[in-house]
């Protein structure tokens, strides 16, 4: 613990993830958290985005593990990084430690991460900001037991790039420059594109959709396309639960993040803000038959309350998720990111996906 | 102008409003009693509805209005064209297609459609899916190659493609939690074309939104239920002794809907 009454913070990464999502979520919780340390493989970077917060700056992982002032990790680098760092901060004896998701790359790392967690008794969350959301929060109390209960669910995501909202949050330092889109090339290059949408973007909610799953084994990909400039259609079965997913990022201004449930007497919907800006937390409403029922949105979303909670299981409260959850969580995320693109590369290309 | 006289047994008047709808029209439209003398008959679209178009088509009539037909195979649809016919969809006659039409012209074939109906009845899938091609097609993206994803009691999923070649995802959820509605979304790189088609069983307006980067536009409301616009089209069609297409494309997308139903 640091001198003050709050909880030091140690970043291993600090793009735009870390600048434009944490750190306003952190200038939000003052009370809480200090940022101590900014680690980034830029020098240039890690110095101007801790001189921000007035941390250190730093290239090493190993300096910010090592510094007494940081209490909990945040681990906001590449994905391929993550399982080790995490597992780092645990071995180092942090209080807790905040992963972004994808929180391990295979189920073998993710494992590790759980049984280290177990060793060292350190408490890891996941970066999974809708599942911290006020508004999903409110939306499952009022639902009641979601396992099986829906027979339609329908996640549709449709964007403006990143840096529109990055610039909305924050001022972005050092910001890599963006990639022009470009066309498919083959079958190969469309099923990566198409693992990553999942793994990127679908990641967000397939823990809310996990929820209503009975069951997530014997998943069967009905359809799944990668969707031009940057997108994916994917629609699935687990047993008699049908799953539709799409993302679309153009040019079009207007975003519009939008999960919905289907059930036989009930129609449940949560409207999520775009990423990265601070616009407060999702609306959520439930209908059924003569009667909807409506959440008004929180002053806070899903980052300051993962924050939140990152602050409390420090303290000695019970973690949200178990590692099982989220094992369970990137499992299947893993599994339909691999059956979907393999879907994909068999299938033959529809017209109109090019 | 002399009304035209509207026959309507029980079954035709509930399914389609009728007599709320021919209320509406009171200088167009008067509703009669029986068969005899009436200019236009109301058939309406259960399984039987081929057999009761050619029984009606018998008749000395001007015209016939055909109320929500359900799927039947492509050859019963009758042949005999010789006065204008309409087919009442639920969605697809609604007068804001018209705008739709316009705000999807020039659609990409890069860009997907996906077009979603909220019913609350499972025996009304089939019913709902050519309502749905109707739809489409009256938004100028009639769709080729229609696939089954799942079919079961709480609704479908379908993929087809339109003939400009945009990707198209079809779905229906049956459920008791919302009214029925159907939802038409275009997705492309530089615009996107949003429609929601409320139930017709009132004349609450559809939503039309086409935006760009540059900004949204809702297009105009029209209060009008698409059942009110099926008898105006009707009966322009017969004062102005014109044909309609409307038995020849439904004898099209039958074909398509009838090579994706599930085994009964």
């Amino acid at each position: 613990m640091t001198a003050s009454s709050t909880l030091g913070v140690g970043f291993l990464g600090s793009g735009p993830v870390t600048q434009a999502i944490h750190l306003p979520a952190l200038a939000r919780l003052t009370d809480l958290f200090t940022v101590r340390a900014v680690m980034d493989v830029s020098e240039a970077t890690a110095d101007g985005v801790a001189a921000r917060v007035g941390a250190r700056g730093t290239t090493s992982v190993d300096e910010v593990l090592e510094d007494t002032e940081v209490d909990v990790v945040a681990v906001c680098s590449p994905h391929q990084f993550h399982a080790e760092q995490v597992i780092a901060a645990c071995r180092a004896g942090k209080r807790a430690v905040l992963c972004e998701k994808p929180f391990a790359t295979t189920s073998d790392e993710a494992s590790r991460i759980a049984q280290v967690s177990q060793e060292t008794g350190v408490p890891i969350i996941v970066g999974a900001m809708h599942t911290y959301d006020p508004g999903w929060v409110s939306f499952t109390k009022a639902w009641g037991p979601a396992r099986g209960s829906a027979s339609h669910i329908r996640c549709s995501v449709v964007l403006p790039p990143n840096t529109r909202f990055e610039d909305f949050a924050t001022e972005v330092a050092n910001r890599q420059p963006p990639q022009e889109p470009s066309p498919p090339n083959s079958v190969d290059d469309r099923a990566n594109r198409l693992r990553g949408g999942i793994l990127g973007l679908a990641i967000h909610d397939l823990p809310l959709i996990r929820a209503f799953l009975s069951t997530t084994d014997g998943i069967v990909v009905h359809t799944a396309q990668a969707l031009n400039p940057f997108g994916y259609l994917v629609v699935f079965s687990c047993g008699d639960q049908v799953v539709e997913l799409h993302a679309h990022m153009s040019d079009n201004w207007s975003p519009n993040w939008l999960l919905e449930v289907y059930a036989d007497d009930r129609v449940g919907s949560i409207k999520f803000t775009p990423s990265y800006v601070q616009a407060g937390s999702a609306e959520a409403a439930i209908s059924s038959a003569g009667k909807q029922v409506h959440f008004a949105p929180s002053g806070r979303n899903g980052y300051v309350e993962q924050w939140q909670h990152l602050y409390d299981i420090a303290h000695g409260e019970p973690a949200h998720f178990s590692p099982t959850d989220l094992i369970a969580d990137l499992t299947f995320a893993l599994d339909l990111s691999a059956k979907a693109s393999s879907a994909l590369a068999s299938s033959p290309e529809p017209a109109g996906v090019r | 102008m002399t009304a035209l006289r509207v026959s309507a047994g029980p079954d035709e008047a509930v399914a389609g409003d009728v007599l709320p709808v021919i209320a509406s029209l009171p200088i167009s439209l008067v509703a009669k009693a029986s068969e005899n003398a009436a200019d236009l008959f109301v058939v309406h679209g259960g399984p039987d509805w081929p057999q009761r178009t050619a029984e009606c088509l018998l008749h000395d009539l001007r015209g016939l209005l055909i109320v929500e037909p359900t799927p039947v195979p492509a050859n019963q649809v009758p042949d005999d064209l010789s006065v204008p016919v309409v087919v009442d969809y639920r969605f697809a006659g609604n007068p804001a297609l018209a705008a739709a039409a316009e705000a999807f012209v020039g659609w990409p074939a890069e860009g997907m459609i996906e077009i979603a109906a909220t019913d609350q009845q499972e025996s009304n899938l089939g019913a709902t899916l050519l309502d749905q091609l109707a739809t489409l097609r009256r938004v100028g993206q009639p769709v080729v190659d229609l696939h089954r994803l799942s079919w079961n009691g709480s609704g479908y999923y379908l993929r087809a493609s339109t003939t400009a070649g945009s990707f198209v995802l079809l779905s229906a959820h049956v459920t008791s939690g919302a009214p029925p509605s159907l939802r038409v979304r275009g997705l492309a790189a530089n615009a996107s074309v949003e429609l929601v088609l409320p139930d017709p069983a009132t004349a609450r307006p559809a939503v039309l939104v086409r935006t760009t980067p540059s900004g949204a536009t809702t297009m105009p409301t029209l209060w009008e239920t698409s059942h009110r616009a099926g008898w105006r089209r009707l009966h322009a069609a017969v004062t102005g002794a014109t044909l309609t297409t409307d038995l020849v494309e439904l004898r099209a997308e039958l074909t398509l809907v009838n090579n994706v139903l599930p085994p009964q």
